[in-house]
């Protein structure tokens, strides 16, 4: 396919979304031979390159959470290929170039800005930070020192919620893992798993900056051309069967609290964001008797996250058969037309303004590729989904004797009380 | 390889130098009223990034507290009410709020003062009459229509700062004039409609125990008798006597339009964007009188209060402030400083190496100027947080150490240079993004009088030389001068888990039988408690367990 095949239908979809007055840069995408998929926005009013490398891997992917946490702890070492930790500091510095690496849920993200004129130092910075980890015996010893020193019991102010987020049983590499878990590790199964989760088809590397499309593809040629495809897919386990689980606090007296936590796998997928924020406006609309509401994650654990807090006039059990009606109501209903067009209408300005600020944009290029925001429709199938009974996992904090009993009662599912 | 990024290095010290592309294209122009504006033309979709400016800040409140800053700006940046943008007006409910709230406050001081006296009924009466006006104005917010919201704004910032006040946003270059009228008319306006629940949230944030108290500790010791001392006050006492209209009387105060400046960034007809401020901005005028609040800013250095340590007990981390007295932003010296602080606490710098090199000592550190602001003399700042098993005081010494070293003895090859070239490229990193780029040159125009100053760094065609940056370190990083702010909870008042309590206990019990001033005795305990959490949890439970035996023994 030309290039130009491939800019124009992207920059369709984009029109399509984008606020009166406003005109999409345009995106240059392509692929190298290996399946990394390569995007690229051209701007030379400054002279400042900056990239991202993501790669992410499917649900299931069989690693173990030791050998992600493992494996995250290594890439955030600042070595890599022929650079030791001196070599590769003086190697950033003498760009001018700032590199950084942050993993997510089944993600690891490489990102980079540096000088136009230094960008091809600084990207082969990146490349091997990326690809050629530090996996030594040394590194895994001296690895196991830290990670044990950050195990331990969690704070216990904390302790009500990381019980709950455990209960999820989402094997993020933020969580952490077991300790005899970390000692069974050896460096064959970390080896294994970087080669089996870091690979080109499963990944996005996004340019901006001042150069051009020649530029981009030589740069992406020179420093990922190599990077081999598999021998074996990464292997993928299905996921384990839903149930609806309600963890209960008992703390009579204080204001009702509930976090609520719905699987969603589609982490990348631009619909996310929507549906939090669309939950988000819904639960906070008069009359509603949830004073706060908060989305505390969109996706990083593979999980749509909120918190909800009633106001001190509301008694626990109205509090919590509203939420249960309303619930009910959406995975029938879904949510309004109006409240969706709201939404979808924010986002997009959102989006536009990321025009200004090409770090967010780049790291939406690199999660979201070409994908196109949903309509409505589509919105509210996704948002049944989601809702469904046995993809819920709650907290409540604060239930009163009532509230137990009418909890107690059924129509919640699974309950778990902890009593203080 | 290495030769290969040696080489490039060089090159890169070439690049920088020769393009002189340190300094953004900024267009400047000035509306007919004085209003000041910058723009910076850059493909951007049809995008802009829209900020304005006032120059005065939390430390230019006069007779109000710095917390008038933090309130103003966020009342009236916030998403406006209709009566905000001059349809209709709220004076009457914010003043029936206002005289409510204040007469709420009196009676619970007089209450604090006499513990006998009960709530009366008229206490009661204004708590409904206070409930029904937040009801009315919280009805009226609810329904109220976000017009910024409707031209396509997004991601608002605000801040107030020392020196100067700020807010922005991102909006397509098609709603500019609009957003460029609704601004002004909140400008000149001044209803404050968001006011009470404005402070509601500064409030319920004051209160946070986990909210930093070590800046105000240090601004407090390093600036007796001048605004920035006072900039991080922001107390549950002094919130609550902010009136309304006491804020809104220095707002009047300070939107002049000489005070103010729009800075521009991002795809922008130049011509079309002069009018269309001046359509917006150019009808605003001056109100009333300056009131004597601080205008000149002294170049030089006052009378420093010479060498202080404090001790502080906060709930939050254990945290060192070293800092020392410097000249304002706009003085010759700082750009040098700026160098020094690079080449103590950039990637490589010696502080670097030194607290969290191959024996690490602090888990975080930070060097920076300008604290608070950069109007006047100011501070340069370096805080650490030490890893687990190391003392402040080991901090302390080792910071020391190193600024006695900079002084004193020879610098590294290459090292100022390579301290030069890293803030050089800051610089251009730093104007990548719309609203950094703008911040950075509207407060570096607010507080110093020209943006120019924010990139004087890279400007310079000539490495600094040794003897130059030694002569500042030996000038201003003076031992005699030091300010050191030591924060960490307090063994006895605030222990840090049940063990040090249980130890607490046991040691207060021995002590007590050797010593009879229980003033000495709990200033043993303190201090040894202090030494005890340097050793490993395994080994403090044995101590416990010692002392525990001596107890019962």
């Amino acid at each position: 396919m030309t290039w130009r095949g491939l800019v124009l239908p992207g920059l369709g979809l984009v029109l399509a979304a984008a606020p009166p007055g406003v005109t999409p840069p345009l995106v240059h995408h392509f692929r190298l031979p290996n399946g990394l998929a390569v995007s690229l926005v051209e701007r030379h009013d400054r002279p400042l390159v900056r990239a991202e490398l993501r790669v992410t891997w499917a649900a299931g992917a069989e690693v173990g959470p030791a050998t992600l946490t493992a494996l995250q702890r290594i890439l955030g070492i600042r070595e890599g290929g022929p650079y030791d930790v001196e070599g590769f500091t003086r190697g950033v510095e003498d760009a001018g170039a700032r590199l950084t690496f942050s993993a997510e849920y089944r993600a690891f993200s490489w990102q980079m800005l540096a000088p136009s004129a230094e960008q091809d130092i600084a990207l082969d910075l990146l490349a091997h930070r990326a690809l050629h980890p530090p996996l030594t015996p040394q590194h895994l010893e001296q690895l196991r020192r830290e990670l044990r020193k950050g195990l331990g019991e969690a704070p216990l102010a904390n302790r009500a919620k990381d019980r709950f987020l455990g209960l999820l049983g989402a094997p993020s590499p933020l969580l952490g893992a077991a300790e005899d878990a970390l000692d069974r590790l050896n460096l064959e199964t970390l080896i294994a798993a970087h080669r089996n989760l870091v690979q080109p088809a499963q990944a996005r590397l996004i340019f901006h900056g001042d150069l051009s499309v020649d530029q981009a593809r030589q740069s992406a040629l020179l420093h990922f051309g190599a990077w081999g495809k598999p021998v074996l897919p990464s292997p993928v386990l299905p996921p384990p069967p839903p149930q609806a689980r309600w963890v209960v606090v008992p703390e009579p007296g204080r204001p009702l609290e509930v976090w609520l936590a719905f699987r969603f796998e589609g982490r990348d997928d631009p619909s996310l964001a929507l549906l939090g924020a669309g939950l988000k406006r819904h639960w906070r609309r008069p009359p509603s008797p949830f004073l706060e509401v908060e989305c505390l994650k969109e996706g990083e654990d593979g999980l749509l996250i909120f918190r909800l807090r009633s106001n001190a006039k509301t008694a626990p059990l109205e509090a919590l058969q509203s939420l249960r009606k309303t619930l009910g109501q959406l995975r029938e209903e879904g949510l309004p037309g109006q409240l969706w067009t709201e939404v979808l209408e924010e986002s997009r300005h959102q989006r536009a303004a990321e025009y200004l600020h090409p770090e967010a944009w780049v790291a939406r290029l690199a999660r979201e590729g070409q994908a196109a925001l949903p309509g409505v429709e589509g919105l509210n199938t996704q948002l049944r989904e989601i809702l469904a009974e046995s993809n819920l996992t709650g907290l409540i904090l604060g239930a009163d004797a009532q509230s137990r009993t009418a909890l107690a009662a059924g129509g919640l599912g699974a309950l778990l009380w902890l009593d203080r | 390889m290495r030769g290969f990024l040696a080489a490039a290095a060089f090159l890169l010290v070439g690049v920088l130098s020769a393009q002189g592309t340190l300094l953004p294209e900024v267009k400047e122009r000035r509306l007919s009223n004085g209003v000041r504006v910058l723009m910076v033309p850059r493909s951007a979709g049809g995008m802009v990034h829209g900020a304005l400016f006032l120059r005065g800040g939390r430390a230019d409140t006069g007779a109000l507290p710095a917390a008038a800053a933090e309130l103003l700006v966020r009342s009236l940046f916030g998403p406006p009410l209709p009566e905000d943008l001059g349809d209709g007006s709220l004076d009457a409910l914010l003043s029936q709020e206002e005289g409510a709230f204040e007469a709420l406050r009196l009676e619970r001081i007089q209450r604090g003062r006499r513990p006998s006296a009960h709530a009366n009924s008229e206490a009661a009466e204004l708590e409904a009459i206070l409930a029904k006006v937040h009801g009315d104005l919280g009805a009226k917010i609810d329904q109220a229509k976000d017009p910024f919201r409707a031209l396509g704004c997004a991601g608002r910032w605000t801040r107030a700062e020392a020196d100067s006040l700020g807010t922005g946003v991102d909006l397509p270059f098609s709603a500019l004039g609009a957003w460029a009228k609704l601004e002004a008319r909140r400008l000149q306006r001044l209803q404050l409609g968001r006011f009470p629940f404005e402070r509601r949230r500064l409030l319920s944030e004051a209160q946070d125990p986990k909210a930093p108290r070590g800046h105000a500790v240090l601004l407090g010791a390093a600036f007796p008798g001048h605004p920035y001392a006072q900039v991080e006050d922001l107390g549950r006492p002094i919130l609550e006597a902010l009136t309304w209209s006491e804020v809104r009387a220095y707002g009047r105060w300070l939107i002049q339009p000489e005070r103010l400046l729009l800075v521009l960034v991002g795809d922008l007809d130049l011509e079309r964007t002069v009018v269309l401020m001046e359509e917006g901005f150019g009808g605003l005028k001056g109100s009333i009188e300056d009131q004597g609040r601080r205008e000149s800013s002294l170049l030089d250095l006052p009378e420093a209060p010479g060498a202080r340590r404090l001790q502080a007990s906060t709930p939050d981390e254990a945290r060192l402030l070293v800092a020392w007295r410097i000249p304002p932003g706009n003085h010759p010296a700082t750009p040098g400083l700026r160098v020094l602080a690079e080449i103590l606490g950039g990637t490589r710098g010696r502080l670097v190496r030194r607290l969290q090199g191959a024996v690490p000592l602090a888990k975080r550190l930070e060097v920076r100027l300008g604290m608070p602001g950069e109007r006047d003399a100011n501070l340069l700042v370096i805080e650490v947080e030490p890893l687990e098993g190391h003392s402040l005081d080991e901090l302390e010494r080792a910071i020391h150490g190193e600024v006695l070293r900079l002084q004193r003895e020879a610098f590294g090859e290459g090292e100022i240079r390579r301290a030069q070239r890293q803030l050089e490229a800051g610089l251009v990193r730093g104007q990548e993004d719309a609203a950094e780029l703008a911040r950075n040159l509207g407060r570096t125009q607010a507080e110093c009088g020209d943006w120019r100053l924010a990139y004087r760094p890279g400007q310079s065609r000539q490495d600094l030389g040794a003897e130059e940056i030694q002569e500042l370190a030996r000038q201003y990083l003076v031992p005699g001068q030091t300010i050191a702010v030591l924060l960490e909870p307090d063994p006895l008042l605030d222990p840090r888990d049940a063990l040090e309590t249980q130890l607490g206990r046991a040691l207060g019990e021995l002590v007590r039988r050797q010593v009879e001033d229980p003033g000495q005795a709990e200033s043993i305990v303190r201090a040894t408690l202090r030494q005890l959490r340097l050793l490993s949890p395994a080994e403090r439970e044995q101590t416990l367990r010692l002392l525990q035996r001596q107890v019962r023994s």
